[in-house]
């Protein structure tokens, strides 16, 4: 349930110019598991970090929006 | 899109996708919740979101990462998900390290129960929260019980805010109900000093004092050590007498 001051179908509405071609898959990189964002003509990106570990999450490297390559992941 | 490999790695990931690199060694963890706080469904790549399943395993890093003595909230939300706003919230304001608020620009909705729910808030001169009633949107069954659902969702929400700010439960729903504020909402907003004198924010400031009322809050609880051994402040015997402590915030 939404609580927000934007309109629900501003905030649903998905234009497509932004969705087409993004595809999401799980890697394993540096030994972590990974959920991984790509658009066809950008780098792959971290979407979020798979882990029991909490402190992962503090680990800059797995920030949400990390781009892949340029941290060496790959 | 730029070419990858051309720019430093944190330039490259700050430009294309906001990200902001967190933890080092410093002694103060910065927490951002921007745009929509996202909730169990992934929302339009459009919206710049908050995830919580990335938000509470880093509080609970937080929570245990001795190098940390403090977190300071930065807010400039939109609201969003009630169910992932509430448990940010929940775990915060359950923390027991020191934990300091700022709204910036705005701090709506769902981003009203996260920012009071530091020890100390703070609020800028500028910025803006909007109390409005929660919806239900798409097809609702018309019953009586989507109702009264939809009443104990904002209870939810209201109970957090007055267990957890100086404000009382009726003004905040007169807050929450009031018309011809809006114009296309029930609701309030509240500018910078009334969000103070409304009993929901501590203090109109900014970043100086945000971080000055912080290390005060550091300090204080810091003891001094007897043969080398720390006195532990006493923990508050149980949740309700831990939220009435929370709403003599700063004495």
């Amino acid at each position: 349930m939404l609580y927000t001051v934007m309109p629900v179908e501003q905030v649903m509405s998905s234009p497509e110019w932004q969705t087409q071609d993004v595809s999401y898959s799980e890697a394993r990189i540096k030994g972590k598991t990974v959920l991984v964002g790509y658009r066809q003509g950008s780098s792959p990106w971290v979407e979020r970090v798979i882990s029991t570990d909490p402190f992962d999450y503090l680990d800059e490297r797995w920030q949400p929006g990390t781009v892949v390559a340029a941290h060496g992941l790959f | 899109m730029a070419e990858s490999g051309d720019m430093h790695p944190e330039a490259e990931a700050i430009k294309e996708l906001g990200a902001n690199p967190v933890g080092g060694s410093r002694d103060i963890h910065c927490l951002t919740i921007i745009g929509q706080v996202e909730g169990h469904m992934i929302l339009p790549p459009q919206n710049k979101t908050t995830k919580y399943e990335h938000v509470l395993p880093q509080l609970v890093a937080v929570e245990q990462d001795p190098n940390i003595k403090g977190l300071l909230l930065l807010l400039n939300t939109v609201g969003g998900d009630v169910e992932a706003g509430l448990a940010i919230a929940e775990i915060i304001a359950s923390m027991s390290k020191p934990t300091v608020s700022v709204v910036l620009g705005g701090g709506h909705s769902i981003g009203v129960p996260i920012a009071v729910s530091a020890d100390y808030s703070f609020i800028a001169a500028t910025a803006t929260m909007t109390v409005h009633p929660i919806r239900l949107s798409g097809v609702v069954v018309g019953v009586p019980q989507s109702l009264e659902y939809l009443d104990k969702m904002q209870d939810r929400v209201v109970n957090f805010v007055v267990q957890n700010s100086r404000v009382k439960y009726d003004r905040f729903r007169e807050l929450m109900f009031r018309m011809g504020e809006l114009a296309r909402d029930a609701g309030t907003i509240l500018v910078g000093k009334d969000a103070v004198k409304e009993g929901l924010i501590d203090e109109v400031g900014g970043l100086k004092d945000a971080i000055s009322k912080l290390r005060a809050i550091i300090r204080s609880r810091d003891k001094p050590s007897v043969n080398g051994h720390k006195i532990l402040p006493p923990a508050p015997s149980s949740p309700a007498e831990r939220r009435f402590s929370r709403r003599r915030k700063g004495g």
